[in-house]
């Protein structure tokens, strides 16, 4: 404030309060009794019950809040900063957990059954008979289908 | 830019060009399963025509090319392994054909160390194997050999009757 200047209501305010605090008179709890104390405790720090460090700390934690006793700017952003960032976090976490849980290796391709005859020459060759002559057609033939089954689901490049 | 810097700057812009092309960045066609799967079809294609024409180590070299990519152009695990498991199947048996018992018996263990899922291709490579280890004069595996694929051919028989014979439907691949 300029000496010229008239003082603000929020000045004037503080101005009674502090006569009053020198009158002996006990101001209400509020940024400006906070404030005195401190100041009380820097002054007398063997007196009081805190050591200087501690009474810096105080004062430092009160010089944050502003005069209409809300955190500072700063302060004041940083709990929902640090509660978003938790949330995140926790938000991240769970997904991941479920996603694990849920996902697994991706499924295969459900493929078409062999056929009959197919099964049949395998059977016959196993068994130590000769290999039929159709074995190789139907190898060919089931190949095809399973091939086919597969460019369903992925597509084929032409 | 003075004219001996362009220079030095041209030759590496060619040399970049060219280490793209010589790596395949530029030449060949995009790799993933769809790319895979139409390469699996013309190469298998034209493995099945050198054999039919009796042409076996042409057939095998196609065959061997499909086998190259250990993971199939990208194709989920369990349906790469029904591919590369027929393929070491095919290229066995052109093997075992040719009178190469110890390589046929190879291409079957290479392929069931892909795991024995008890369907047709691995049925196929059991069948392989017995016969590889047959004509080693292993009779003892080879009847091992015999007796899984006869077994897995039980399976596969059993889940098919139920339907009456009738060959629909579509079954997991395991």
């Amino acid at each position: 404030m300029r000496p010229d200047q008239e003082p603000t209501p929020a000045e004037q305010r503080d101005a009674v309060r502090l006569s009053r605090l020198l009158e002996g008179e006990e101001l209400a709890p509020g940024p400006v009794a906070e404030e005195l104390a401190a100041a009380r405790l820097l002054l007398h720090p063997v007196r009081g019950e805190l050591t200087p460090e501690r009474a810096t700390a105080v004062w430092q934690r009160i010089a944050a809040v502003t005069p209409d006793g809300r955190p500072a700017p700063a302060d004041r952003a940083r709990p929902g900063r640090w509660l978003a960032l938790g949330a995140a976090t926790l938000a991240a976490g769970a997904t991941a957990a479920v996603l694990l849980t849920f996902s697994g290796p991706p499924a295969a391709t459900p493929l078409p059954p062999p056929g009959l005859a197919l099964l049949t020459a395998q059977a016959k060759l196993a068994q130590g008979e000769p290999a039929p002559p159709e074995l190789e057609h139907l190898r060919q033939a089931y190949r095809a289908e399973v091939h086919a089954a597969l460019a369903a689901r992925y597509g084929r490049d032409r | 830019m003075k004219p001996s810097t362009r220079g030095q700057a041209a030759r590496l812009g060619l040399l970049l060009v060219a280490s793209l092309v010589g790596d395949g960045c530029l030449g060949d066609p995009p790799a993933g399963p769809a790319a895979f799967l139409a390469n699996l079809e013309q190469t298998g294609n034209r493995a099945a025509q050198a054999q039919a024409r009796g042409d076996l180590p042409a057939a095998e070299r196609a065959l061997e090319a499909l086998l190259a990519d250990p993971e199939c152009g990208g194709l989920v695990a369990a349906d790469c392994r029904w591919v590369r498991q027929d393929l070491f199947g095919r290229l066995g048996w052109l093997k075992l054909r040719r009178g190469a018992a110890v390589e046929a018996s190879s291409l079957a263990d290479q392929g069931l160390a892909l795991g024995d899922a008890g369907d047709v291709p691995a049925a196929e490579l059991h069948l392989l194997r017995g016969q590889a280890l047959e004509g080693q004069g292993r009779d003892g595996e080879a009847a091992r050999a015999y007796h899984r694929a006869l077994e897995i051919n039980a399976r596969l028989l059993q889940e098919l009757l139920p339907a009456g014979g009738a060959e629909g439907g579509h079954a997991p691949n395991p």
